[in-house]
């Protein structure tokens, strides 16, 4: 224990994301059960599970939308827990879902969030202008969201996500519900952040994603981390084909499948 | 495509969407069983109320006044002497004051005053002068009026002609007429205006799937949500607006269409000065409306819980516009009653400084309250903890199952119950002690029966019919014992009931003096003891403890349980009662304890009635009442403690 809280205090200097030993029950169900993992700055972390894993209640905790029940976790420096509204601030927070207000268009809706998120008035439209360009929205702010695409949508949402500049981003199942185009799309997205030096979470059940996207990943069952380590490691390390494999040979499920890529 | 195989489809389809229709017991709930009860409870609270209004009125006696003698008018001392007679007869209903002026019925001095005219004829002629705008002068002048009118003396000539002369202007009037209405309207439509925006604004979040985006920006909730009442209540007040300005130009329309040649003016004023009034209680109802929203999963589920919620306000706003009550200061503060009241004198033009004020505080005192609850209820650990019906955990299902009666099924009693209890009214009346005893021993005992085995519960967990600790039964003895008077006084501080319903209420219980004391007592006592507490007290309470805290599922039983009796002035001290019971019933686990503190506290009071001591306690000497209610205070209190002493606080869940 001592090694890990020494661990811990290192890795603060160095990590935008610090997760140590977190717990999470609702009721009689653990749904995080001694969680720990970092993510430095300028790195994409992958957590890998089945759904009821814990992933999103972890997420949801970092985001400070949930209090943890037990351990330590700390984003951007600060502890969670005694001021999530300071930590909503500084991140970039985004779900499969969309979530995006449908009666405002996008720019209207670009416009609320970066003023509520404290972004100077004079700098909004500049903001909007760079993000659109990156994203490839100009044809669409001026539409209201419910009128778009799925893919669309999920652009709006990467916009909504990053318009404040946060340094760290949450990205819960991002993918899901996306096209082969739009995925790409968004990993692409993703990827321009990471070069910017931010440090991003994001959850999967994809494998292939991860394998596509990560710098490292964990793999999450019941609640905690069963393994963790880059791509290439953790496949080298289990001795499979590819990343589905290690997860089953990991969790201890055989299958007929091991040794074939599935995406 | 041939015509058997459409039939086949449409069959098939309809099946299946009946099917899922019936299956929604939520919806069906409101849908069906929910009108079925509030509409006969309004009937009869109005009518309840509308009886207690007009003895209200009619105890009340007319201020009568006639003018300083004009010397040598011919009628002056005849109608005076008339009057004088008449009062000394009737000194109930008439109150004579001499040397009056016009103005007096103006400013309130008196009701009416009666005016010898000149130019007698055979009949004397006398001029009414009154303010229409005011019942107590209208009530007045009928009463003189109709007096005059029916003096027929000397050859059965009418001896008076009698005109009416009316103080009021237009404005006034039609103030008044809309001053019958607007209110209970204004209510209705600030409730309606706030429904669905309420609604959109929380439950609609999580609809559209914006619930994580907005839970997860950096604002304080207690920002948010007030944000959010905000816009809601602009769109309350805007649909009030609307009504109000619709309704006032309509009335217009209808009443120049009536009488083309009489100008109807509208009171503007007035009406700008019932917006005022709007706008508190528009902030009030958006900010209940949204945090019971809050809770809500779903847009229909929401609506659901806010249907309840707005014929809950309805209710006292519905008795205070019958009523038609004085706006006392102790009335100021009741929600709902108070703003009823205020926008009716607004619109008279009567408001006190006082009331206004205790309206405006109190009002705003339970928006802030209800605001401070609806940002409770939207924080992220509950809002996110509540999981989608359809992908709920394998274990938040195993709690649900464990709990076997809940919520729903605790409701579908009541309903049920309560419809048999209404169809059964007829049979009450008709045969008095028999349909009594029927209403409650198949109605209530035996529906339960049924219905327990129809849902296929253990009597003992639907009821729980098992034995008692001899502490919890002697306590709740002591506590029933006790219970009566305690209650009682609190009624009287509270609302105390006109006399006549009281009076009314002996009759129910004694009956008409012929019934034996022994048989009163069995059906007053023992057969509620035993039949109330087994529905009530059986699967009501234990559905609600099945999904809520037991104070939560402990008041809400209260509420239903006072509700039942039918009687606004027994609101009250039934929930009081149910209280207790209900809390007897949760802490010892039985049903028994309930039912000896039902017997000890309804026993006592017929007792008492039947041998004529409850008169002797009200007429006793106030140090003596005061001891009486310390007393009975103490042995409530010892008994709640033998009862918790000798049931050790346990898991209540079922």
């Amino acid at each position: 224990m001592a090694f890990l809280f020494l661990r811990y205090a290192q890795s603060r200097v160095t990590n935008r994301i610090v997760v140590l030993d977190l717990q999470r029950s609702f009721g009689s169900l653990r749904a995080v059960d001694g969680l720990s993992f970092s993510v430095a700055a300028g790195e994409i972390y992958g957590l890998l599970g089945p759904n009821g894993a814990g992933k999103t209640t972890a997420l949801r905790i970092l985001a400070g939308l949930l209090k943890p029940d037990g351990g330590h976790a700390q984003v951007d420096g600060l502890p969670v827990g005694p001021d999530p509204i300071e930590i909503r601030r500084r991140i970039g927070f985004l779900t499969g879902s969309a979530g995006l207000y449908g009666r405002l268009s996008a720019r209207e809706l670009l416009r609320y969030t970066a003023s509520l998120y404290g972004v100077p008035a004079n700098r909004i439209e500049a903001r909007i202008a760079k993000l659109s360009e990156s994203l490839g929205l100009e044809s669409l702010l001026d539409r209201r969201c419910e009128g778009l695409s799925t893919g669309q949508k999920q652009r709006v949402s990467i916009a909504r996500a990053l318009v404040h500049d946060p340094g760290v981003l949450i990205l819960d199942e991002p993918t899901t519900g996306l096209d082969v185009i739009a995925s790409q799309g968004l990993r692409d997205a993703i990827s321009a952040e990471r070069a910017r030096g931010k440090a991003i979470v994001l959850s999967t059940h994809y494998l292939a994603e991860a394998e596509l996207l990560c710098d490292r990943v964990g793999f999450m069952h019941e609640g905690r981390l069963i393994r963790e380590g880059t791509p290439t490691s953790l496949r080298a390390e289990t001795g499979a084909l590819s990343l589905e494999a290690a997860f089953l040979s990991a969790v201890g499920v055989t299958s007929s499948l091991s040794g074939t890529a599935t995406p | 495509m041939n015509l058997s195989r459409m039939a086949f489809e449409l069959r098939l389809i309809f099946v299946k969407e009946m099917r899922e229709t019936l299956r929604d017991r939520r919806t069906l709930l409101v849908m069906l069983l929910f009108p079925l009860v509030v509409y006969p409870l309004l009937a009869l609270l109005s009518t309840q109320v509308t009886a207690a209004r007009e003895s209200r009125l009619d105890e009340r006696p007319s201020r009568v006044g006639i003018p300083a003698e004009s010397p040598g008018h011919p009628a002056y001392k005849t109608i005076t002497q008339e009057l004088r007679t008449l009062t000394s007869k009737e000194p109930k209903r008439f109150v004579l004051l001499e040397n009056a002026k016009a103005q007096d019925v103006a400013q309130e001095r008196i009701d009416v005053l009666v005016k010898p005219m000149e130019g007698a004829d055979v009949r004397l002629r006398v001029a009414l002068v009154h303010d229409s705008a005011r019942e107590t002068s209208r009530r007045a002048e009928a009463r003189v009026r109709e007096h005059l009118e029916g003096q027929l003396p000397d050859g059965c000539v009418l001896r008076y002609s009698v005109d009416g002369e009316d103080l009021s202007t237009d404005e006034a009037r039609s103030g008044y007429l809309l001053s019958r209405v607007l209110p209970l309207m204004v209510v209705l439509m600030l409730l309606l205006g706030a429904f669905y925006p309420a609604i959109d604004a929380t439950a609609g979040e999580r609809e559209r799937g914006t619930l994580e985006t907005t839970l997860v920006m950096p604002v304080q909730a207690s920002v948010l949500l007030l944000a959010k009442i905000l816009s809601v209540s602009v769109i309350a007040i805007l649909t009030g607006l609307a009504n109000l300005l619709s309704m006032a130009l309509t009335f217009v329309q209808v009443l120049s269409m009536a009488d083309p040649d009489k100008q109807v003016p509208i009171p503007w004023v007035r009406l700008l000065l019932a917006t005022v009034g709007m706008l508190p209680s528009a902030f009030l109802f958006s900010s209940l409306m949204v945090a019971a929203a809050a809770i809500a999963r779903t847009f229909k589920e929401a609506q659901n819980l806010l249907t309840p919620l707005y014929s809950l306000f309805l209710v006292p706003s519905v008795v205070a516009s019958i009523g038609d009550y004085p706006l006392t200061p102790a009335l100021a503060f009741v929600p709902g009653v108070n703003i009823t009241l205020y926008l009716r004198d607004l619109i008279l033009a009567d408001a006190a400084p006082l009331t206004t004020l205790l309206v405006l505080l109190s009002t705003a005192l339970y928006a802030v309250l209800a605001m401070r609850l609806a940002a409770h209820l939207w924080n992220p650990e509950r809002l996110l903890a509540i999981r989608d019906p359809a992908n709920r955990s394998p274990v938040a299902t195993r709690t649900v199952v464990e709990a076997t009666i809940t919520a729903p099924d605790s409701l579908l009693a009541f309903a049920l119950a309560f419809v048999i209890f209404l169809a059964s009214m007829p049979l009450q009346m008709r045969f008095h002690v028999a349909g009594l005893f029927a209403a409650q021993w198949l109605g209530m005992f035996g529906f339960v029966f049924v219905y327990v085995r129809l849902r296929g519960w253990r009597v003992a967990d639907a009821i729980g019919w098992r034995l008692p600790s001899v502490g919890a039964a002697v306590g709740a003895a002591l506590m029933g014992a006790g219970a009566w008077i305690v209650v009682g006084t609190l009624t009287e501080v509270v609302a105390k009931p006109p006399a006549e319903v009281t009076e009314l209420l002996k009759k129910l219980l004694l009956a008409e003096g012929d019934r034996p004391v022994w048989l009163t007592f069995l059906l007053v006592a023992v057969t509620p003891a035993i039949c109330e507490e087994v529905l009530f007290r059986g699967p009501i309470l234990r559905g609600m403890a099945g999904s809520f805290s037991p104070r939560v599922a402990i008041a809400i039983q209260a509420a239903m349980f006072s509700l039942f009796h039918l009687d606004l002035y027994r609101l009250l001290p039934t929930f009081c009662l149910g209280l207790m019971l209900g809390w007897l019933a949760l802490r010892s686990r039985s049903i028994v304890p309930g039912m000896v503190a039902h017997l000890f506290n309804n026993g006592i009071v017929i007792l008492l009635s039947a041998y004529g001591a409850e008169s002797a306690v009200e007429k006793s000497a106030p140090t003596h009442q005061f001891a009486l209610v310390l007393g009975a205070s103490a042995l409530v209190l010892v008994g709640i403690r033998t009862v918790a002493r000798s049931s050790p606080r346990r898991s209540v869940k079922m």
